[in-house]
């Protein structure tokens, strides 16, 4: 930010930093973390736990910072982020990248010498997917981006699993499955009523690409594929009836939902209320989903 | 530039902290600060988490 008219700049303000790390976004990695981690079979200290769920939180805000860095002048260009610290001149672009690169650095190395190696390798690699294989790669370059790249949101309760086991078994990857199908119809409903601000930036979303209809089509396919992930831990008896019941109800409410996004046929942002209500109610599915089956899990223990 | 001409009326780039006014130069102290604070906050907590994984990992407190 700069001193009205001259050209001395101040030093970001700490409150800029935080807002690299995304912090909405890392309320979700934290819980959906914290949920692998109480689902895992076998006891962890609760302050390596805490430890843990820090360093993934950490990486999460490392991953966020290296995104803005890379994503400056994209995000000046769209209404949603162009008043973040970077876009909006209140910070140094070298800063963003030191203070990812370092944040980065600090929660993959204390989660290797704390918690475990496989859990650090995993952070690590989570970092990695997302600053580089999604940002730089499949974000810019296809409508497919976040598909493959909601891999990188899914790492959190593999990664917090991980951490109390120190392996990997069917029910994370399950878990990771869930999150991975769940991507894509809750950023394309977001994508849908933000469509002039991706196409503003030049971002390839699907809606800007194949046009709503073929949108639409998609989210509601990728409902069934989520619903049927969503069931499995039951269908395989990994998990008893509070997340079978829990699981069926929101599965069924969030094929609803699809269903009248599938049905409508609205173009003005304004007027997608059947969007904005799905969109809405993805971010509460997987947090009941994950908190009933750690919970379940816990009963189970 | 002509000998009548001040410095501050052409371009001279960057200007020094030295050269800021007491409303600038407190405006860049008064964030210094909250970094300072932010970073002391950060340190602390630090190191109470690597005494206690310290003490975890040896095993004082099984």
């Amino acid at each position: 930010m700069t001193i009205a008219t001259n050209n001395i700049s101040l030093p970001a303000d700490w409150r800029d930093f935080w807002a690299l790390t995304k912090p909405r976004v890392m309320s979700l990695v934290v819980f959906t973390a914290l949920c692998g981690l109480l689902a895992a079979p076998g006891d962890i200290h609760p302050v390596i736990a805490f430890t843990a769920i820090l360093c993934i939180a950490t990486g999460a805000g490392a991953s966020g910072a290296l995104n803005q860095w890379y994503e400056a002048e994209l995000d000046a260009k769209m209404k949603r982020t162009a008043a973040r610290p970077l876009p909006d001149g209140r910070m140094e672009r070298d800063s963003a990248l030191q203070f990812g690169i370092g944040l980065a650095a600090f929660s993959v190395g204390i989660m290797g010498v704390a918690v475990n190696w496989l859990s650090a390798a995993i952070l690590a690699f989570s970092i990695f997917f997302y600053a580089v294989v999604y940002t730089m790669w499949l974000k810019p370059n296809t409508p497919q981006n976040i598909v493959i790249g909601g891999a990188a949101g899914a790492f959190p309760p593999v990664i917090g699993w991980a951490a109390v086991t120190g392996d990997i078994t069917l029910l994370p990857l399950l878990m990771f499955a869930i999150i991975f199908f769940w991507t894509p119809p809750h950023f394309w409903a977001l994508a849908l009523f933000m469509k002039s601000d991706y196409g503003a930036a030049g971002i390839p979303m699907l809606p800007n690409v194949a046009g709503q209809r073929a949108t639409r089509n998609q989210i509601f396919g990728y409902s069934f594929v989520l619903a049927a992930i969503a069931i499995a831990p039951s269908a395989l008896g990994m998990t008893g009836i509070l997340y079978t019941a829990t699981a069926v109800v929101l599965n069924v409410l969030f094929l609803g939902f699809a269903f009248a996004v599938w049905r409508s046929e609205t173009t003005e942002a304004a007027s997608m209320k059947a969007e904005k209500r799905l969109f809405a109610f993805s971010i509460l599915y997987l947090f009941i989903a994950f908190a009933a089956l750690a919970l379940d899990r816990m009963l189970l223990a | 530039m002509t000998e009548h001409e001040t410095p501050s009326a052409i371009d001279m780039g960057p200007r020094k902290v030295g050269d800021l006014s007491l409303e600038e130069s407190n405006a860049v102290r008064a964030r210094q600060a909250g970094r300072s604070r932010a970073m002391a906050v950060v340190l602390f907590g630090l190191c109470i988490l690597f005494f206690a994984i310290t003490i975890v990992k040896v095993g004082v407190w099984g």
